[in-house]
């Protein structure tokens, strides 16, 4: 019986261990394994992502700093391009806690640094969250991510701050994209002008070579008809329209400096003297015309007839701007020394010595969008037959020639004020006059 | 009366120096490029030779370097109306490289009959 006994125990005992490993132990094993499984899974998803950003933000930083919607798509799918920008991803802090939940609208990311910690490399930027209520996206805060790598290894930390605390370091950072943008604007516009430039001197080859036939050929024609004949007079008319269009082509040659001129140091003073008294005899006398100066300006080395030509048509654009019986006119000189906020300001202007003209007006001003392509060849505001277009390309391409440089500021109905820099020569400069020529536009290749 | 080669790409300006030459008595032959220049001069005698700058295959900075090469003393009007630099920059080079003379295009028939008899002239 007692055999029987612990027989009976012992298969009790059995079947509770192995139902007890069955139904506990290998599903909790199972549960284990499969977490374990899940977690690290998960865990190298998120390293993945955070390496890729790193990466990218690391390799590519200056190219994505302005290139917000790009680094948005990097870390909303983790991998560019953007397509799908509303889908949303939960991005946590450090301790684990959502800081952008999948319902939070994320706003495009800036990278605000890059740079080097001891042997590794950093990357720190934001990425700027908003909550939604009743549609309307308000900005609450900021998740700040810093990516180091350390060789093969690189980490990504995020950790998100309210929006009050980074406003100001936003503020600089917004002036930064702002001035960046501005740059690139002026690059734009400068590439756009210069190409514009060497279509002009294309156009001005081909323009040049079909007019020799026209011109020569017309006064051979001519030479050979009486006087008084009509056929005379009409080839008058086609070799006066000849002459024009030659004319019309040297004019756009200026544009890409294919001009010939005579440059020599004259002082800037004495320019705008003859230029201001030039134009007092084509404005009506009821313009209050006036100028200022301060001083002897220096000399700059320049073609002084391209410049009145520039001053003289600036100022016949300031007449027929303004009103002729309010008319305000003024034309100032100075002597400036460009620092590198002016400089960075007007397109292509260096810092150091110029000669600023300031040309401006109380007329009806100028939209954005004409202040735009007011540099531009053939761009005119003015009616068909009273502009050409060219003069204010004209004087762009003429600036640059002599490394100056042109700037203009207008808003409607408040005027427009236009500033040319002449660089100065200064007595450096005077003491190597190879130094100077050298300046000038090279005539090599 | 002269025998006088032009060199120009463009067969409009060709002609029209064909006919401002022929009309003062000179005699000319043409070529449309460098290259086709240079084997009628090596095979020809010229008194003057007219050349454009700018040209496709070989331009004309090259042919008066090798044009004064061959003939140190054979006189070359270099004409152009400019391209990529500035027409004064093309003809100094042109001056350089031994051209006698130059003329920016367009031009006259009085501006280049005047040229070519200073030329012939030995001015």
């Amino acid at each position: 019986m007692a055999n029987n006994r612990i027989i009976k125990r012992t298969i009790f005992g059995m079947a509770f261990a192995i139902g007890l490993f069955t139904a506990v132990i290998i599903p909790a094993i199972y549960f284990l394994t499969a977490y374990n499984g899940l977690s690290n899974h998960l865990q190298s998803l998120a390293e993945r992502q955070a390496i890729l950003v790193s990466e990218f933000l690391y390799t590519q930083g200056e190219l994505w700093r302005f290139n917000l919607n790009s680094l948005s798509g990097i870390l909303t799918h983790g991998q560019p391009p953007l397509e799908r920008r509303n889908q949303l991803r939960r991005i946590l802090d450090t301790d684990g806690n959502v800081i952008v939940a999948t319902d939070v609208k994320l706003e495009a990311p800036v990278l605000t640094r890059t740079g080097k910690i001891g042997n590794g490399d950093r990357v720190l930027g934001h990425v700027e969250f908003s909550e939604s209520m009743d549609g309307i996206w308000t900005a609450t805060g900021y998740a700040i991510f810093l990516g180091i790598t350390t060789g093969l290894l690189i980490f990504l930390t995020l950790s998100a701050l309210p929006i009050h605390a980074l406003n100001g370091a936003l503020e600089q950072l917004e002036r930064e994209i702002a001035e960046k943008h501005h740059t690139q604007d002026m690059l734009r516009h400068a590439q756009r002008l210069e190409s514009l430039g060497v279509l002009a001197s294309g156009i001005a080859h081909n323009l040049n070579n079909l007019l020799l036939p026209i011109l020569a050929l017309t006064q051979m024609t001519l030479k050979a008809l009486p006087a008084e004949s009509v056929e005379y007079k009409r080839l008058e008319k086609v070799i006066q329209a000849a002459l024009n269009a030659k004319d019309l082509v040297t004019r756009i040659t200026a544009l890409s400096r294919q001009n010939a001129s005579k440059t020599e140091a004259v002082s800037v003073s004495e320019i705008v003297d003859n230029a201001t008294e030039l134009s007092k005899s084509i404005l009506l006398p009821s313009i209050a015309f006036t100028k200022s100066s301060e001083g002897d300006a220096g000399k700059a080395l320049v073609d002084a007839g391209q410049i009145e030509t520039i001053l003289l048509n600036i100022i016949g654009n300031a007449a027929d701007a303004v009103d002729p019986k309010t008319g305000k006119i003024n034309v100032s000189l100075s002597a400036i020394d460009a620092d590198e906020t002016l400089a960075k300001t007007v397109p292509n202007m260096h810092t150091g010595a110029y000669a600023k003209i300031t040309i401006s007006d109380n007329g009806h001003g100028m939209d954005p969008q004409t202040l735009d392509h007011v540099f531009d060849p053939f761009f005119t505001t003015k009616a068909v037959g009273k502009g050409t277009g060219l003069g204010l390309s004209t004087a762009y391409g003429v600036l640059r020639q002599y490394d100056g440089a042109i700037h203009v500021t207008s808003r409607p109905g408040e005027g427009t004020t236009f500033e040319i820099y002449l660089p100065l020569i200064t007595t450096d400069s005077r003491s190597d006059g190879l130094a100077i020529q050298a300046k000038q536009p090279s005539a090599a290749g | 009366m002269a025998h006088i080669l032009i060199i120009d790409d463009e067969e409009m300006v060709r002609f029209t120096l064909r006919e401002i030459l022929e009309s003062a008595n000179h005699d000319v032959t043409e070529a449309d490029d460098g290259i086709r220049a240079n084997k009628i001069f090596e095979t020809n005698i010229f008194d003057l030779v007219i050349t454009d700058i700018v040209m496709p295959d070989k331009e004309g900075l090259e042919t008066i370097r090798e044009f004064k090469k061959l003939r140190p003393d054979i006189p070359i009007i270099a004409i152009s109306g400019g391209g990529r630099f500035r027409t004064d920059a093309y003809l100094k080079f042109a001056k350089e490289l031994g051209a006698d003379r130059t003329l920016n295009k367009p031009f006259t028939d009085e501006d280049l009959l005047a040229l070519v008899e200073s030329c012939l002239a030995g001015h």
